[in-house]
């Protein structure tokens, strides 16, 4: 599912990627980027947390369009600001569309990635990050001037809250989580791989979810599949590790057919029958006797009466 | 870990149940020696203990401040000021007023790093490291992880701005940083805070390399003191 969202063969409006510290997230985020600029007209990169050259080895870099949340993002710096590249100023009003439409390249539909949403979620409440990206979404070409085919976003999921979470997995169409992390690149670039689980809704409402292996290439390709279920062959186990604790024995501990007939006929003392005693017979305990009658529901064990063996 | 200068690296140095500050005092005489420009912003001990530890290691810092070579800021002397004195006797000139002043981002002690170690253009001199002694500082005596995050996340647009990552073979040589980073976050696992441990995450998904330092398995030892892991 994941390689088919990535490839565009599966449609989905607004994708999440979460990481966490242990599964790094960059990876996969790097191949959307790359295949989104070889399928689409345009691609609008929102970055934050790293440096926009970080995603873009391998990709299209002329239909990418950057805007750099990640140089000044809270206008600390009074110089050096260049005033043709657009920049994110995450102490006005957040608008992902103000920004696309301030562009000068008009194209449409474009693609938007967002690198990542933490450092808007840490600046602006979560109703107001789903409202810009809902913004986002229902974009028009005809009332706003572009329109957008899919959105891409990363979210760090270790440090946020269950609701700003939940809110973002309602709204997404497609969420990927991360489950182990991609591996470091090896001296031969071998790549990275590891496993996520793809949450995915359809349009026409069918929701699929299931856990998969992706391997990245050195080239930013993307390849993924459903990870199997391992098999476990525990009833075969367990068959072998039953074993007779009466064999092996320097005593006998088995009874024969006649021994367990007689044991089966022993009256417990406690328990209450309704035979009649000998009128002459005193009571054996003048103080009180206490009889057990085991309701219907009782599961009474002869072998183990208090139930407190552990076989 | 090489032990060698790296530039645009961002070394999180993270310690549980043990102190990871020995890792400050190699970091510091490695780089000195190395011949970098350091800025050392210490907030957990003053110039003496570190001079001290430096003359054990070989690297009189004294020497390196008088020479220019070191950048000395003491963050102890001024989280001490904030407290001690009153707010007419030259708290607004504070690069820590953040501390008493909950509107106040740390962006005042931004601008004395930048001023430190960078030149009238705004750019690094040469190959500087900035070294932070260490960051749980700032979340104990009341900033937030945000803004300390804030903080750092400028630190490394200014130091290791094409810093290498996951992507290291594909830095081209031309586009290296100048500068590193070299920072200690305290990860104690017998202490509930959830604001250090907020800290912690985000310098995570700075960092370009983790250096986690942490008492033995086994428990306590005469001979050996710890294990390091390295991601």
């Amino acid at each position: 599912m994941l390689q088919q969202v990535l490839e565009g063969t599966e449609a989905s409006s607004l994708v999440v990627i979460e990481d966490c510290v242990d599964h790094d997230g960059r990876p996969v985020f790097h191949c959307f980027c790359s295949q989104l600029a070889k399928r689409c007209e345009s691609v609008h990169l929102f970055h934050l947390e790293n440096p926009a050259g970080v995603f873009l080895e391998g990709a299209n870099i002329s239909k990418v369009q950057s805007h750099d949340g990640f140089s000044d993002p809270l206008q600390w710096e009074e110089q050096n600001r260049d005033p043709s590249s657009d920049r994110i100023d995450l102490a006005s009003a957040l608008d992902f569309l103000g920004h696309l439409k301030r562009t000068p390249v008009k194209t449409s539909p474009v693609a938007v990635v967002i690198d990542s949403l933490t450092p808007f979620l840490q600046n602006y409440p979560g109703y107001v990050i789903c409202r810009a990206l809902q913004r986002l979404l229902r974009a028009r070409l005809e009332s706003d001037g572009i329109e957008v085919s899919q959105v891409v976003a990363g979210f760090h999921g270790d440090l946020h809250d269950d609701s700003t979470a939940a809110a973002l997995r309602h709204m997404a169409t497609t969420w990927v989580q991360l489950q182990e992390g991609a591996e470091s690149p090896t001296q031969g670039g071998a790549g990275f791989h590891g496993n996520c689980e793809v949450l995915h809704r359809r349009k026409s409402g069918k929701v699929i979810r299931q856990a998969e292996v992706y391997h990245i290439s050195p080239q930013w390709s993307l390849t993924s599949r459903v990870q199997k279920a391992p098999v476990r062959p525990v009833a075969h186990v367990e068959q072998e590790a039953q074993v007779d604790p009466t064999a092996n024995l320097t005593f006998n501990l088995r009874l024969t057919d006649t021994e367990k007939e007689a044991r089966s006929r022993v009256v417990l003392p406690y328990m209450h029958h309704h035979r009649k005693k000998a009128p002459n017979k005193p009571a054996a305990n003048p103080g009180g006797q206490i009889f057990y009658q085991p309701d219907d529901v009782d599961d009474f064990d002869e072998e183990d009466p208090d139930d407190d063996l552990d076989f | 870990m090489e032990d060698s200068c790296v530039r645009g690296q961002f070394v999180l140095i993270s310690d549980s149940l043990t102190d990871g500050s020995f890792l400050i005092h190699h970091f510091l005489s490695l780089y000195i020696k190395g011949g970098w420009k350091v800025c050392l912003l210490a907030l957990a001990q003053s110039f003496g203990h570190y001079n001290a530890v430096g003359q054990k290691l070989g690297v009189p810092l004294t020497q390196a401040r008088e020479k220019g070579q070191l950048r000395f800021i003491d963050g102890l002397k001024c989280s001490l000021q904030m407290y001690t004195c009153a707010p007419q006797e030259g708290q607004g000139e504070n690069p820590l007023r953040a501390l008493r002043d909950k509107k106040a981002t740390l962006r005042p002690l931004y601008d004395l790093v930048k001023t430190q170690i960078c030149s009238e253009e705004g750019v690094l001199e040469g190959p500087t490291l900035l070294l932070v002694d260490d960051l749980s500082v700032l979340v104990s005596l009341g900033v937030s992880a945000k803004d300390v995050s804030d903080f750092m996340h400028y630190c490394r647009v200014l130091m290791c701005p094409t810093q290498q990552g996951y992507c290291r073979v594909l830095m081209c040589p031309t586009q290296q940083s100048q500068g590193a980073i070299v920072s200690l976050v305290h990860k104690d696992a017998d202490v509930e805070d959830e604001e250090n441990s907020t800290l912690f995450r985000h310098m995570a998904y700075h960092g370009t390399v983790h250096l986690a330092v942490e008492g033995l398995s086994s428990g306590y030892s005469r001979d050996v003191h710890g294990q390091s892991n390295l991601y």
